[in-house]
């Protein structure tokens, strides 16, 4: 059984967005004539517009690739695909855990980026090897000896012998094949222990329930066993094993070493998590393999149905997301200002955007979403602790001692020139710099020590827009800390509207205030009467805009195509208020909540 | 195919005799249609209609070819149950479009739908503008002159509508309009040199626009004698540079109290003229109402095609894209928008009370199957009493009162 292991490769492909991941999976599927690409473009396509607008990586479908090296063996390979993004870290870190290597892609005309460099360091803390390939050298601006400078600077790797290739070309791609034969180690489980097998990825399907991707390690797994989730202590009845190849092919087993899929009639995603160790009923193994962690939302924003939407449509579609994404969570609640909707809670803010984004373009739901937020710890006068996830229910000033807010680390790459706005920028949203480092002449690392709060707020927008698009962002929680917060309430003719409240620290209130203020001049339109915008901490106004007032009183022209909008318009007292919600009697567009929250050039 | 009758004045005559000879006996309904020209000059700084400025001459072509494909169809759809009394091609400017692409249009129309005459004289209005068949057309001062005018005419036009708006430079210029009044005033003699029914829109509540201003304007316009007058207040429209301007404080309207002096001075000199007021915003010489814009105030179904045209047909509105690339690139179904009994209901009072005769309670009844009051009952009432709307023979109407804040007593009715 053993030698059956030695013919096997387990690797990931570690890239930038952009450096050509999903190009290079392409190529090796077709190289070992696994599939024609269209096919396994569809799976991903969809997703392409936001990977590209948010610099994520949509996850690839793990495959089974065979491929007959030049030393005359059939490998099997196991392409086994991870997020890119950093919200996903804890995800990403399980495929890592599948893996005995990494194919490291890095584009010779940009070099290594942030959040390569975090996966890189994932991969290495999993002690994967890392087989560096140079991409993109059919390019004129191509500078394939500097980028392997750069990853042997930064990384600290031997890429001297990194292939050079051009996935887009389809150069040299046989090369990469046999550096993974060459390099990746064979796994060497042991097939007569007890059954360990890694979750590492899972979706829910109509037909079969939840999916699960698992790498097995120790033992076999086989159709009818009993098996038993060592984390959670759930038990199912396996109902298929399989691989992909690239397509869903049941097989006999799944034995140590290789990577493949199991049904077991599971409900709910959430009971298959991701880092979770599979074993058998009857014959557990007795420790489960390490790293397991039940992911937390980091982020919450509050997600209502526009006045076209209904709140069950919304209910049901968040549901289904939730089936097919462990990390998000969501509760129902109220708000004076947007009546019956929910309260969502995700790993950051591109998981959030992702999210959002689907219940939009897939779903094709109306939504309202507030201002994120970040979880508070307020910490009272007994010492209590609660956890605030919606700014408006943050008590009263004298209810508690203090607040406390969680802080990242943050690591930003850029090219140097663009250090001195992008410290200044920093510092305007609170960060430490904990330090720099030059990683080659042109390109720096910046370490801050910076409030989530700040970094959810519009910081990668402005970010992306002072660097040019060159600078690049990772962060991961660290811990909270006191600090000096309060929390901002804007009123809209004299009355509070709470969906937009929010905490901010005090040295921001003033300025927050204004922006918000005057961004919600612009979008609120004119009414018979005068419509202040107050920006007020507690009874203290420290921001005012006003509407003017326009009378309308006069129906002055009105001919066929006027008839139905003009009629609307004076019966929405009643109800209509198309994509208007009415606050007191001042209408607000959909778009304000939005546009208070924008990066804005100019400010 | 296109006809001068003995009068002067055009028809379409293409099946006038079979159609005399069917409608005898046929039960086809009339039809206005509203023909969307979605080309300008210019935008103007108030206007928020849709409308392209500078379009290439490629582009209004293609236009025109897409128009007369929708017309070719919906005369598939509707032109048996339907003939055509009326035609409005609005915009927009349709004076932009030269007489050969009127004349196609035109010729669209006659192949595809009975046009017909005999309705005029059932309907009992008198109406003396048009011998059955009312063809209106939007023009704007600038694009045309007396001989293009002549060849729109020729191509069947019979009721001209020019978009005057001002015979003051000043105020002109700040509407953002291309002509000046000079231009204006040309345009209206042409006109009149071609004896033609003609209208003129004008405009009150303008920046910078007096009581004086307005008055000269209006007795100027008067005096080329055009048969019907359309007098609007400026609004405010949502996207458009004034909006904006007035939001930021850079623009100052009249006070409310100025643009309510305005268009009561209009009644008594309109009046003074011989003009009957006949609708909140519109005023002519009795007999020359116009017959097309008549059917939207009284619940009568018109069909819109085009771009942005809007269609009221057997009790159901729809509408077609707002999209030039997209209306160009083939037919589209319109969309259709949902409405209840109550919604006509609505529909019919936020219409007919419009018109300064307003309607007749009967009328209701029979098209409802019941009493006015008994959907309105409180807030007719309530305005009643408040003297903002009267009954008298059985009408119900807005009173002068009810007529100066027309949105309040709207806003009353519509939320009973």
């Amino acid at each position: 059984m053993k030698d059956q292991q030695q013919f096997i490769r387990n690797f990931c492909i570690i890239a930038h967005i952009d450096h050509g991941k999903s190009t290079l999976a392409d190529r090796l599927l077709e190289n070992t004539g696994s599939v024609a690409q269209r096919d396994m473009k569809e799976q991903f396509l969809d997703n392409m517009d936001l990977e590209r607008e948010r610099g994520i990586t949509i996850k690839l479908q793990t495959s089974r690739l065979v491929y007959k090296a030049k030393d005359g063996n059939e490998y099997i390979f196991n392409l086994i695909d991870t997020p890119g993004h950093v919200d996903f870290n804890y995800e990403v870190s399980r495929s890592l855990a599948a893996c005995e290597g990494a194919v490291l892609v890095v584009d010779a005309t940009q070099g290594v980026e942030a959040q390569t460099l975090a996966n890189v360091y994932l991969a290495l803390d999993e002690d994967l090897e890392i087989v560096p390939v140079i991409n993109k050298i059919d390019l004129a601006s191509a500078r394939p000896d500097e980028a392997k400078q750069e990853i042997e600077d930064v990384i600290g790797l031997d890429a001297s012998d990194a292939p050079l290739i051009s996935a887009k070309e389809g150069i040299n791609i046989e090369g990469v094949l046999e550096a993974i034969v060459e390099k990746v180690p064979a796994p060497n489980g042991d097939p007569e222990a007890p059954l360990k097998a890694l979750i590492f990825d899972s979706y829910y399907d109509n037909y079969k329930g939840v999916v699960i991707y698992t790498r097995v390690f120790d033992g076999v797994l086989k159709a009818g066993d009993k098996i038993k989730m060592m984390n959670t202590g759930a038990v199912y009845d396996v109902t298929e094993v399989g691989v992909n190849a690239p397509y869903q092919t049941p097989v006999k087993e799944l034995s140590a070493g290789s990577v493949g899929y199991v049904c077991a009639s599971i409900k709910q995603v959430r009971d298959a998590r991701v880092g979770d160790t599979i074993t058998l009923a009857d014959r557990p193994a007795k420790e489960h393999l390490p790293g397991y962690k039940k992911v937390q939302p980091m982020v919450y924003c509050g997600i209502y149905p526009t006045p076209d939407e209904k709140y069950e449509n919304v209910k049901d579609c968040l549901e289904k997301l939730q089936v097919n994404d462990a990390a998000f969570v969501f509760e129902p609640e109220t708000s004076q200002a947007l009546g019956y909707g929910f309260r969502c809670g995700f790993l950051g803010l591109l998981h959030m955007e992702i999210i959002v984004e689907r219940l939009e373009r897939e779903f094709d739901l109306e939504i309202i979403t507030t201002s994120p937020s970040v979880i508070y710890k307020v910490v009272m006068h007994d010492g209590s602790e609660v956890m605030i996830e919606n700014p408006s229910n943050l008590p009263n000033p004298t209810e508690y001692d203090h607040i406390e807010e969680p802080m990242v680390k943050a690591t930003i790459m850029l090219p140097k020139d663009y250090v001195g706005s992008i410290m200044a920028l920093c510092q305007d949203r609170r960060g430490n710099m904990t330090h720099m480092e030059y990683i080659t002449e042109d390109r720096v690392a910046l370490h801050y020590d910076m409030p989530l709060n700040e970094v959810i707020y519009d910081f990668f927008d402005a970010l992306k827009s002072k660097t040019r698009g060159y600078g690049s962002l990772d962060y991961e929680f660290d811990r909270y800390e006191r600090s000096n917060l309060v929390k901002l309430d804007i009123l809209l003719n004299k009355e509070i509207v709470d969906a937009f409240s929010m905490i901010v620290h005090e040295s921001k209130a003033y300025g927050r205030a204004r922006f918000v203020c005057e961004k919600l001049k612009e979008v609120i339109p004119m009414h018979q009467f005068e419509v202040p915008i107050q920006a007020a901490i507690g009874q203290k106004v420290i921001a005012r805009e006003t509407v003017k007032a326009y009378r309308k009183d006069v129906l002055a022209k009105c001919y066929g195509g006027d008839i139905s909008r003009k009629k609307k318009l004076l019966e929405k007292q009643k109800e209509g208020k198309k994509r208007m919600r009415q606050f007191g009697t001042v209408e607000v567009p959909q778009e304000a909540f939005t546009a208070v929250l924008k990066y804005d050039d100019n400010k | 195919m296109t006809t001068t009758n003995k009068d002067g004045r055009i028809l379409l005559t293409k099946h006038r005799e079979d159609y005399l000879a069917e409608n005898a006996q046929s039960s086809l309904k009339p039809l206005g249609l509203y023909l969307h020209i979605p080309f300008c000059v210019r935008k103007c700084n108030y206007c928020d209609f849709v409308s392209f400025p500078e379009q290439s001459g490629d582009v209004i072509e293609a236009y025109v070819g897409r128009l007369c494909e929708d017309i070719a169809a919906a005369g598939e759809t509707y032109g048996s149950r339907y003939h055509v009394d009326t035609v409005f091609i609005g915009g927009g400017t349709p004076s932009l479009l030269t007489p050969q692409q009127l004349q196609r249009i035109l010729q669209a129309v006659d192949d595809a739908f009975l046009v017909g005459c005999e309705f005029a004289q059932n309907c009992g209005a008198g109406l003396k503008g048009c011998d059955g068949l009312e063809i209106s057309m939007e023009s704007n001062p600038g694009t045309f002159d007396a001989e293009k005018l002549r060849a729109f005419i020729d191509a069947g036009v019979n009721r001209l509508s020019i978009g005057v708006q001002s015979l003051d430079d000043g105020v002109l210029r700040h509407l953002g309009r291309i002509h000046d009044a000079e231009t204006a005033l040309k345009a209206m003699r042409a006109a009149k040199s071609l004896n033609l029914n003609y209208n003129v829109d004008l405009m009150l509540g303008i920046p910078g626009q007096t009581l004086a201003v307005w008055e000269d304007t209006l007795k100027r316009t008067i005096a080329e004698e055009p048969k019907h007058i359309s007098f609007y207040s400026l609004q405010l429209e949502m996207g458009t540079p004034f909006y904006r301007d007035f939001k930021e404080g850079r623009l100052t309207l009249p006070e409310w109290s100025e643009n309510r002096e305005m268009y009561h001075r209009a009644l008594e000199v309109l009046k003074d003229a011989g003009y009957q007021h006949y609708e909140i915003s519109n005023a002519a010489i009795p007999g020359y109402e116009c017959r097309h814009n008549l059917k939207y105030w009284t619940m009568q179904d018109y069909l819109g095609l085009g771009m942005a045209a809007h269609s009221f047909l057997e009790g159901r509105r729809c509408f077609t894209t707002s999209d030039l690339k997209e209306y160009l690139k083939g037919p589209a179904e319109p969309s259709w928008e949902e409405s209840d009994p109550w919604d006509r209901k609505t529909d019919f009072v936020f219409t007919e009370l419009r018109l300064i005769d307003g309607f007749r309670k009967e009328d209701y009844k029979t098209m409802f199957g019941c009493a006015f009051e008994d959907d309105f009952g409180p807030a007719y009432r309530k305005l009643l009493q408040e003297g903002r709307m009267e009954e008298k023979d059985g009408r119900v109407r807005l009173t002068p009162a009810g007529l100066d804040e027309t949105n309040p007593v709207m806003e009353e009715l519509l939320n009973v």
